[in-house]
């Protein structure tokens, strides 16, 4: 089942992968519709370091799911870093084959996911919805699935400082201590 | 929190942020926990900058009101109550390097959540001061600041992706840019300049003009000249497609794409031709608003640094469908994607450092049938002689309009006036321009002094745009001349005006537009500074680009006139000069100078 929508770069793909397991045999009926919550923007996905919550509407209905997302594997974590050295993090397929050929597949592994709504199915459409628009989010910017997984966290306080080149040229907004704005910080 | 009592309480602190593209300063006052007037020491611009909340609870991205300053002026400008902002700048300009605090570097990025890092911020400013020394001795011009940080900004990009993009606006003075660039790497290796080729000449000329000291050959096919370090190749887009191995066996150290917009399709013989051309670095320049061709830009990007952006699919599915789509997170998320490749500057941007008019004098080169044709009237001149007397003058002068009618376009003498575009290099040249101005909205004014060459671009620009041009000439009466002009500067009137110099040079005001092309040159160069003078007025709050179209022929024979000229101011008296001379040096000035 070729799918354009969702999934063209590899980063968004394996998102996909959680919704369209490669162990299912049987079609998932519920798929058709999680694709169009996500296309007609019922989800709206909120993040929080490695958390990800997400508020489906669904006809009259609201759920909420959260997912937690593993930490990315120091192996991968170095090995990303090796490939981004010296510019600007983009993310290309290239990059992700790379990483993956050197040992340290990227696919992010999820901790927990949990839904609000009280259906009997072990995934309800709900939480398929989310992993289409994860993979949409993280085609149109792959870093999220760096993001999602602790990358720039593990960076900023790892001490290693993978993404340096990024540090050099931006620093995050909310990073910064704005009490500090006028002066220097001691 | 301890420290907030050293934050200024009642005050009005002066800030300066420097900005790196640019390289300026922009100075700002922050009183009572919010942003206040801007320093009375210049023209106000806003600025995007990140500054506090007024609780300096949060920082947040807000237009802020500033003066822009160049770094000389930053020392000596008078400040009240400098902040700390203030004081570090100005001692890393004596040479200090204190830490920086947020104000000094707050300017954000794309999409509004991330600011300059202060490291970035002081490297920018360290390099490219280093960089304006350096300059001041290898190129013979003054670059004005942005410039100078246009030459570093290629510098580390060229370092750091090996390729880079510069889409500064027309007029900011791209070629000079690149030629610091190209001066700055003359021992790495041969170098190499691919541009249309009516632009080859003006680029011999500028580098010739700019920096003496390199070699700069124009090459048309045939066996390539000996390359070394030093040298500077120049060529045409069609030399590239019909002579792509000569110039693919040779590692260049740098390649520069001008007018690279003409490779927008990657699938063309040009395009494959120049990716086949192997350089260390490769620069690509531009005057049109990329973002607004964004196919466009792939292929720019794919040229210059293909290991940066995935493939064309890619990139369409991430940013070109959901731009088209009017999705502002995506613009946001592709200028932040192609920032560290791509640098573009406004006009309006930089108009602290910029004259209030612009000059840009383009030296185009005669396509084949203009040779020809020129050649071919000159001869016959020869075999007739200008005659004596009072004829003589006439002559002269009938010689000399048929000569730069040629050079305006061919099929004024032949009356071949079928297909117009590509035989004529100052049209070809004038037609991008008008493109491009169009693109960006801003109205332009088309001066020429033949009524026919008017009326030719009035069906050229009817035809390329489908835009209605009107033409203001001497046959007009004065009700439908006050019509044009009312017509014109009514905020929906048209594009593009092309005027008559003689009946549009004096007396009218035409401020709507800020872009003037002189399509071909009037003995007197006071007569064209009238001209231009038609937007340059009062209420003009823009800069004016003028634009002058020469052919090399032209220049030469209008060279020897001016200097006449500017003693003189009866137009006519210069051409009275011309017929002083015997035929024999008459000819060899208007003979065709050919470049190598």
């Amino acid at each position: 089942m070729a799918n354009r929508d969702y999934g063209y770069a590899k980063w968004g793909k394996d998102w996909v992968r959680f919704a369209e397991l490669l162990r299912q045999t049987r079609p998932d009926p519920q798929l058709p519709s999680a694709r169009r919550m996500a296309r007609d923007g019922k989800v709206q996905i909120t993040f929080d370091g490695r958390t990800v919550r997400a508020v489906v509407h669904r006809g009259r209905g609201t759920s909420v799911v959260t997912i937690e997302v593993a930490p990315m594997s120091a192996g991968a974590t170095a090995e990303i870093s090796r490939q981004l050295s010296g510019i600007q993090p983009l993310l290309t397929d290239d990059l992700y084959r790379a990483t993956a050929d050197a040992g340290h597949p990227p696919a992010p592994v999820l901790d927990s996911v949990d839904c609000s709504c009280p259906a009997a199915t072990p995934r309800c459409v709900h939480e398929l919805a989310v992993y289409y628009d994860m993979a949409r989010r993280i085609d149109d910017d792959p870093r999220i699935a760096l993001d999602v997984q602790g990358f720039f966290l593990a960076s900023a306080g790892g001490g290693q400082a993978p993404a340096e080149a990024t540090a050099q040229r931006w620093i995050a907004l909310n990073s910064l201590d704005s009490a500090v704005y006028f002066t220097v910080a001691e | 929190m301890g420290t907030r009592q050293k934050l200024p309480e009642t005050r009005s602190d002066s800030q300066a942020t420097y900005l790196p593209d640019r390289h300026m300063f922009a100075l700002w006052t922050w009183a009572d926990g919010a942003v206040g007037p801007a320093p009375p020491v210049g023209d106000v611009q806003t600025v995007p900058l990140v500054i506090p909340t007024p609780d300096l609870g949060r920082l947040k991205v807000s237009d802020v009101d500033c003066v822009l300053i160049e770094p000389d002026r930053l020392v000596a400008v008078p400040l009240d109550s400098p902040g700390r902002s203030v004081d570090v700048w100005r001692s890393w300009i004596a040479g200090g390097e204190s830490a920086l605090p947020i104000a000094a570097h707050a300017v954000p990025d794309a999409a509004g959540v991330a600011v300059t890092t202060p490291e970035h911020a002081s490297g920018a400013f360290r390099r490219t001061t280093a960089v304006g020394a350096e300059m001041r001795t290898a190129l013979t011009a003054k670059l004005r600041p942005y410039q100078v940080r246009g030459v570093s900004w290629l510098r580390e990009t060229i370092e750091t992706h090996s390729g880079a993009v510069l889409a500064d606006e027309m007029g900011l003075g791209k070629t000079l840019q690149t030629i610091g660039c190209v001066a700055g790497r003359a021992e790495k290796g041969p170098q190499l300049v691919l541009c249309p080729t009516s632009l080859v000449g003006n680029w011999a000329h500028e580098i010739a003009r700019f920096a003496p000291d390199l070699r700069a050959t124009i090459w048309r096919g045939g066996p390539l000249p000996t390359v070394d370090s030093g040298t500077v190749v120049l060529t045409g887009y069609p030399t590239l497609r019909t002579h792509s191995p000569a110039l693919a066996g040779i590692q260049w150290s740098t390649a520069v794409f001008d007018e690279a917009q003409v490779l927008k399709n990657p699938r063309t013989q040009v395009s494959k031709a120049a990716r086949t051309i192997a350089a260390d670095a490769r620069i690509a320049l531009t005057g049109t608003p990329v973002e607004n061709h964004l196919d466009e830009l792939w292929a720019l990007l794919n040229l210059v640094a293909p290991h940066l952006f995935g493939n064309r699919a890619q990139f369409r599915h991430r940013f070109v469908r959901p731009i088209a789509g009017g999705s502002p997170a995506a613009s946001a998320r592709l200028r932040g994607a192609i920032e560290p490749v791509v640098l573009m500057r406004k006009k309006s941007q930089v108009a602290g450092s910029l004259p209030p008019k612009i000059h840009a004098d383009l030296i185009c080169d005669l396509t084949e049938e203009q040779e020809r044709l020129y050649d071919r009237l000159l001869e016959q001149v020869i075999d007739d002689g200008f005659g004596s007397g009072a004829q003589r003058q006439t002559k002269v002068l009938a010689v000399l309009t048929s000569l730069k009618q040629v050079c305006n376009h061919p099929g004024l003498i032949t009356d071949d006036l079928g297909e117009l575009s590509g035989r004529s290099g100052k049209l070809d040249l004038c037609t991008d321009i008008v493109a491009n101005n169009l693109e960006n909205d801003s109205p332009t004014l088309v001066f020429t002094q033949y009524r026919q060459t008017g009326e030719l671009l009035v069906r050229h620009f009817a035809e390329q745009f489908g835009v209605i041009t009107p033409f203001f000439h001497g046959g007009l009466n004065q009700e439908q001349r006050a019509d044009i002009v009312r017509r014109f500067q009514s905020d929906d009137g048209p594009k593009v005006l092309v005027l008559s110099l003689k009946a549009g040079g004096t007396g009218l005001t035409l401020t709507r537009a800020a872009d003037v092309i002189h399509f071909d040159r009037w003995w007197n160069p006071a007569v064209e500074a009238q001209a231009s003078d038609r937007v340059h007025r009062i209420g003009q709050t823009r800069t004016v680009t003028v634009t002058t179209l020469t052919t090399v022929e032209e220049h030469i024979a209008a060279m020897h006139n001016r200097k006449s000229a500017l003693s003189d101011t009866a137009d006519i008296s210069s051409v009275a000069e011309l017929t002083r001379l015997d035929d024999n040096p008459l000819i060899e000035i208007l003979r065709r100078k050919r470049v190598n």
